[in-house]
């Protein structure tokens, strides 16, 4: 049996982040988002992680634990990484993840980017799915400003559109 | 939707019920059909504590009355707050609802399945890591791991709760019902998982201090005929609040906490004393184990594997039958065939005819956290724990039982302090978890313009318990014959 938390290891070098990132707020969001959008379909990387909804985003504590893991299994699952690598069929998603990481969009880089992408989902897939699509994506939209003032309206509907994009969303 | 002020009533018109703990409770026709529905009438098979009644005679409630006592409580604050009559309704549903997913012997049962979803999820690393020789392999789904179920963070029953909420659209299925009335199955079942786009409400269904413990703390000890578990609910209620500039969230007025206090002790001796209790646990442990083994030996007639719990819940003929009456009689059953192993043997006499093993170690530890004393005496407790350890043979390790039981990893605390919440969650900094962190318990001042974390209010023992762990060591035996 391989345990999760090897595997979140070798997707975290597979993204060029270090086991040590995660010894910071900004290294452990990013583990978060990138592990939700690893699980959505276009990507292909199930491993079962359940999410709710936070402040910055979905949010797993069960990832949250495999974090604590890695930190503490630091020198294993460097040697895990070492000596294991992602199917050949899983490469395909794991690219196109690593494309969609990197997107700078309307001021957003990067984190800010992964982190609005991924509420704007969440609140879209889960607890606005019921919602005709227009007022759907209105909601979706205005319910991500609420939890991110910080963040512009405009700049959530640039991401909305590149969501769609991705098919990530179909609105 | 925001929850307003206003002095309109709900409208009722579904009769009235007469609780055993909390009174009269009056219901609207939509709380009354589902009431009546097969699937909320199958939680008076369930009982709320499992088999905890071969350790408290008084354990027999159900989940049926606990579900009617949420609505209560919540019903409760929802006035007190003074909610408009529609968030009032859709706040009742969800807890009436909660619960309406839940297993057979609740939580003994699901831990059985959340073992099987783990072993689920292991696998479909497994898939994703290594060479493949002849090139095929199909990457997992999404459903892969929990078919048909939403992949909220949260814990089984509850995602099987949002399940049944949301697709039992046939006659008499819950779905069908809160269309039939108008409401939005979608927004009750994220309420229930407490992923709702409202903080308030998960707070309300989901967090340290919400509807549903605050039921079942007072119901099992009223029930059970101890005093662990009370508190001063009416009191707790009246300090509610939701500060103005607050970003709507739910605060306690500063003048309620020592009732929050007492809140606190009584949940954490109700864990120590009832649910962690040493007879307790090796029956619970047993009837798991024995489950598993029965669920893995493909009795799919009788029981559901884990990859068929959704569609057991979306046939009502199947899913009201799955009460705790039927697990016993599954285990007659296996008993009677002799389909299991014969080291299994013992797991039933443990369930079937209470022959409880000995606990032959058991030691209780407090210690603070993070101090290196404290945990030199833990590691000399597992270590005694363990050599007295009986050998196999005599002991249960054969059937998978665990022979010894400890919370290295899990120790019962009264209360999480500031510094763990932080290292645990998905927070920046404290001002931003105070302001925004679904499960905490809040305290504010009388102009509610300074807002903390309880284990932060020096008036709080919170701000001492926070950095207590209670850790337990057992070890058993079974009783020679």
């Amino acid at each position: 049996m391989i345990e999760q938390h090897y595997v979140l290891s070798l997707l975290l070098r597979e993204m060029g982040k270090s086991i040590e990132d995660l010894n910071q707020f900004e290294g452990r969001k990013y583990f978060q988002k990138i592990v939700y959008f690893a699980q959505q379909a276009p990507f292909g990387l199930n491993m079962g992680f359940g999410f709710s909804l936070h402040p910055h985003g979905p949010y797993s504590k069960e990832l949250s634990e495999c974090a604590k893991r890695i930190l503490q299994q630091g020198q294993e699952c460097a040697d895990f990484c070492t000596n294991n690598h992602f199917r050949p069929e899983v490469q395909t998603g794991l690219e196109q993840l690593k494309t969609f990481a990197a997107i700078n969009t309307s001021g957003l880089v990067g984190l800010d980017f992964l982190e609005v992408a991924a509420t704007l989902h969440f609140l879209w897939t889960g607890p606005l799915k019921h919602l005709a699509v227009r007022e759907r994506k209105e909601r979706v939209i205005a319910s991500c400003n609420e939890l991110k003032p910080h963040f512009q309206n405009s700049a959530c509907q640039v991401v909305f559109t590149e969501l769609e994009n991705w098919k990530l969303i179909a609105a | 939707m925001r929850a307003t002020a206003t002095s309109n009533d709900l409208e009722y018109g579904g009769g009235r019920i007469y609780e055993s703990l909390h009174g009269f409770i009056h219901l609207t026709k939509v709380e009354k059909e589902i009431i009546d529905s097969p699937y909320f009438q199958r939680l008076r098979q369930v009982k709320q504590l499992g088999l905890a009644h071969l350790v408290f005679p008084g354990g027999e409630h159900t989940r049926f009355s606990h579900s009617l006592g949420v609505l209560w409580v919540i019903d409760r604050i929802s006035r007190h707050l003074q909610f408009d009559p529609n968030t009032r309704q859709i706040l009742r549903l969800a807890a009436l609802l909660h619960d309406i997913g839940h297993f057979p012997l609740s939580h003994t049962i699901e831990e059985a399945y959340s073992i099987e979803e783990k072993a689920a999820k292991a696998n479909l690393s497994k898939k994703l890591v290594g060479s493949t020789p002849n090139g095929e392999m199909t990457i997992p789904s999404a459903q892969e791991s929990t078919p048909g179920l939403s992949s909220a963070d949260a814990a089984l029953h509850e995602r099987m709760s949002q399940y049944i909420i949301e697709h039992t659209d046939m006659p008499l299925g819950i779905t069908n019902i809160l269309k039939k009335h108008d409401f939005e199955p979608n927004i009750i079942g994220s309420i229930v998982v407490g992923s709702s786009d409202q903080m308030l409400f998960n707070q309300l269904m989901h967090s340290d201090i919400d509807a549903d413990q605050m039921d079942y703390l007072i119901r099992d000890a009223t029930s059970l005929g101890i005093g662990y578990g009370r508190f001063d609910i009416e009191f707790l209620i009246e300090c509610f609040t939701v500060p103005k500039d607050g970003n709507n969230i739910l605060c306690i007025k500063e003048k309620g906490i020592h009732t929050v206090d007492h809140y606190l002790l009584a949940k954490y001796f109700y864990y120590v004393q009832i649910l962690h209790h040493r007879t307790r646990w090796i029956i619970e442990a047993a009837a798991q184990q024995l489950y598993l083994n029965i669920v893995r030996n493909g009795s799919a007639d009788q029981i559901p594997a884990f990859s068929s719990l959704t569609k057991w819940a979306g046939d009502p003929l199947k899913w009201i039958s799955f009460d705790d009456a039927h697990v016993m009689s599954v285990f007659r059953q296996t008993e009677t065939a002799g389909t299991l192993p014969t080291e299994i043997g013992c797991l039933f006499d443990i369930v079937l005819r209470r022959k409880i093993p000995i606990c032959v170690y058991e030691q209780t530890v407090n210690c603070q956290r993070n101090d290196p004393a404290g945990h030199l005496a833990l590691e000399a407790c597992r270590k005694a724990m363990e050599s007295a350890a009986p050998d196999s043979g005599t002991d249960l390790s054969a059937t998978g039982v665990k022979l010894h039981q400890c919370h290295p990893r899990k120790p019962f605390r009264p209360v999480k302090n500031l510094e763990d919440r932080l290292r645990e969650s998905e927070h920046s900094d404290k001002d931003e978890l105070i302001k925004s962190d679904r499960d905490v318990i809040r305290i504010c001042d009388k102009k509610a313009k300074s807002i903390e974390l309880v284990d932060q209010n020096a008036a709080s023992l919170a701000s001492t318990l926070g950095n207590i762990e209670t850790h337990v060591f057992r070890a058993y035996k079974i009783k020679p014959s």
